[in-house]
């Protein structure tokens, strides 16, 4: 492991172009997490096509930090527009908004900066003590044990969204189905081509996630009106002095814990173990009635865990090769273009590329502190940029990115396609991230099927009834009914609630 | 009420049309090889559940409709917010699919910057000079980027366009 890390070490003090890269996703990524909207999937999303020019190091390292810096990025739109940049950062806003009300917006953002990157940090050493020995252990993984994760996969991240669970199942079928398209991978068949010689490949996965996030955004946005509230842009970070930092430590520590396996989770992202992390927050705290009206805890407990989260979601990624969230899905497009396939054997294979990427995100992590301190009023300006502006700009950065790819006018058409059905979707509010975790899925739940099928001599009960396998698709189906459980629930709170009842 | 019935048109769509791709896939060439398990097995497990779930999806917007007790008489009718949001993301989507038909004919450099001048009108933007000067800074921008700093390629039309392109990139 010490000689991985050294590997990782070498690359990166024999590339220095790649800590420019890193400081330039971490902006990028904050700039994107702090407009409403825009999201970090849209800003990994944009970036996968110039990924192209760099080896596959740089380029994972350039999402990685994207993905890090948008996770704290949300938060500088929640305390100062009380409209989180990003659903993660959802909770920051509760207790963020009213202390930046209070005239300390500077010290709102210094608390949420400085969770970030512990949790942040505490993440990434997660990632990097736990993805060896995970895909140690899934070496022993054959055909069914990855088509049971698939299916977890997609199950778990329909259920536990939120919304309809029968919408997230649809959208997540949409998404396998979509993936069917081109030649068979076992037969070589033909499938839903309709004699179209551009579909035999498939439908590209870069430019229908382009699509499906950053057009299909751009599109949802025009239809909205101008927001009129107003942005607090005068502000200055003040970092938490020590002794409010050891007044938030068993927070951030308890947090930051929380996210970390929650981030790990198939489907449950970092908006839920923010939401938690809050909740055991309150629980915990000696003055619960405070919280909402702009407590630090309230800031530290969500920052830290979202943050955390993120070194938690990739561990399924680089041990597995199975996105557990939206933006690792996101990110595994933009490994696949690189030809790399994240799994077991890339820790094996590929261990320069891994290593590096554990050292970037630590790094990474730490930059976004330095550039977050003296950055914060910046990027709030950001938010006063009129969208008449970023949005037909956001519109040309997918159409270029996604030409620029093969030279493909066909690639830009499916884009556009893309755009239209991911903004129907949205508009029916049929989750987007089931759709393309279906859409990344597909391919490995198919193959690993039909090969376990046939290693298993057709027969069923073998296929399911292996330890792991079985656990697996036991927890895929306890995830439904957790879901389905938690949407009647819902449904009986609305309908006995006396707005409901009138 | 509108929602309600573009949620039940939505699956009813979708299960015809689930139905529809499992015809299809029942039609695919088959391998003796692989017979249980051939290049129609996923598909019609993934069109096949869909269309359950479609169909239920559509049986209860039907009973909600019902249980709301509204009718479908004014389900269309719009509000001015309504059509003013309907208008601009029609306007924004022709506009686009405008713009992919000229990043073709016109090359890059003028379908860019007239598609951002022209999509600053339909998300509206008041300063003139500004949506001017963005749109030919940022296409400067892209142009050096891309071509540059990336060496990727980008379109440079047809005919007389190519040629003007062409001094450029």
């Amino acid at each position: 492991m010490l000689e991985a890390y050294g590997s990782a070490l070498a690359y990166l003090f024999g590339n220095p172009s790649s800590f420019l890269l890193i400081i330039f996703s971490v902006i990028w990524g904050i700039a994107f997490g702090s407009v409403p909207g825009l999201t970090g999937i849209v800003g990994v999303a944009l970036l996968i096509p110039f990924t192209f020019v760099f080896d596959p190091t740089a380029g994972l390292l350039l999402l990685s930090g994207v993905y890090v810096g948008s996770t704290f990025g949300g938060s500088i739109s929640a305390i100062l527009f009380n409209t989180p940049g990003s659903p993660e950062a959802a909770c920051t806003a509760l207790d963020g908004y009213p202390m930046a009300k209070k005239g300390q917006a500077g010290k709102a953002l210094g608390i949420a900066l400085a969770s970030s990157a512990i949790g942040g940090i505490f993440g990434t050493i997660v990632l990097m003590l736990l993805a060896p020995p995970m895909a140690q252990f899934a070496l022993n993984f054959g055909p069914a044990e990855y088509f049971a994760l698939a299916v977890l996969g997609i199950t778990a991240i329909s259920a536990i969204g939120g919304g309809s669970i029968l919408k997230g199942l649809v959208a997540g079928l949409l998404g396998l189905g979509i993936a069917t398209v081109g030649l068979d991978p076992i037969t070589g068949t033909e499938r839903y081509t309709f004699g179209n010689l551009s579909l035999l490949t498939g439908i590209s996965f870069v430019p229908a996630i382009i699509g499906t996030f950053a057009l299909a955004e751009v599109l949802q946005r025009a239809g909205e009106k101008t927001s009129t509230a107003e942005v607090i842009t005068d502000v200055s970070t003040k970092l938490p002095s020590m002794k409010e930092f050891m007044e938030t430590r068993f927070t951030l520590l308890r947090s930051s814990s929380i996210g970390a396996v929650i981030g790990a989770l198939p489907g449950v992202g970092a908006t839920t173990a923010a939401f938690i992390s809050y909740s055991e927050a309150v629980r915990w705290s000696k003055r619960p009635q405070d919280f909402g009206t702009g407590v630090a805890e309230g800031i530290a407990a969500p920052e830290s865990a979202n943050n955390s989260a993120v070194g938690g979601s990739m561990i399924p990624l680089l041990a597995l090769g199975i996105p557990g969230s939206a933006t690792t899905a996101v990110m595994l497009g933009g490994l696949t273009i690189h030809g790399i396939i994240p799994g077991p054997l890339l820790m094996e294979t590929n261990t320069q590329l891994v290593y590096t990427v554990f050292i970037g995100m630590f790094i990474a992590n730490i930059l976004m502190l330095i550039f977050g301190i003296r950055a914060a009023r910046y990027f709030a300006l950001v938010l006063k940029a009129p969208y008449a502006l970023v949005g037909p700009a956001i519109v040309v950065l997918c159409m270029t990115g996604v030409y620029a790819l093969n030279s493909n006018i066909v690639d830009v058409g499916v884009m556009l396609a893309m755009g239209a059905f991911g903004f129907l979707l949205r508009k029916l509010r049929y989750p987007i991230a089931s759709f393309v975790i279906g859409l990344v899925l597909g391919p490995i739940a198919e193959r690993s099927l039909r090969q376990g099928l046939v290693i298993s001599d057709y027969d069923y009960w073998d296929f399911v009834s292996r330890p792991i396998t079985a656990v697996l698709l036991i927890a895929s189906l306890l995830s439904l009914i957790y879901g389905f459980y938690g949407q009647w629930k819902r449904h009986r709170q609305d309908r006995g609630s006396p707005a409901a009842t009138g | 009420m509108a929602h309600r019935l573009l949620d039940l048109a939505f699956a009813v769509f979708l299960c015809g049309l689930s139905i529809f791709l499992w015809v299809v896939a029942d039609g695919f060439p088959e391998s003796r090889r692989f017979a249980q398990a051939d290049a129609d097995y996923w598909p019609k497990i993934i069109f096949g559940t869909m269309a359950l779930i479609a169909a239920i999806l559509a049986i209860r917007s039907v009973r909600d409709m019902r249980r709301s007790g509204l009718s479908a008489a004014g389900a269309f009718t719009m509000s001015p917010d309504f059509r003013n949001s309907a208008l601009r993301i029609g306007g924004m989507g022709a506009l686009v699919l405008v713009y992919f038909v000229a990043f073709q004919h016109l090359g890059f450099i003028l379908a860019t910057f007239a598609f951002l001048v022209l999509a600053s009108f339909v998300l509206p933007y008041r300063n003139n000079l500004t949506r001017v000067l963005f749109a030919a800074g940022f296409t400067a921008v892209l142009v050096l980027f891309f071509t540059q700093a990336l060496e990727l390629p980008l379109p440079r039309g047809t005919g007389i366009f190519y040629d003007l392109n062409v001094l450029f990139y």
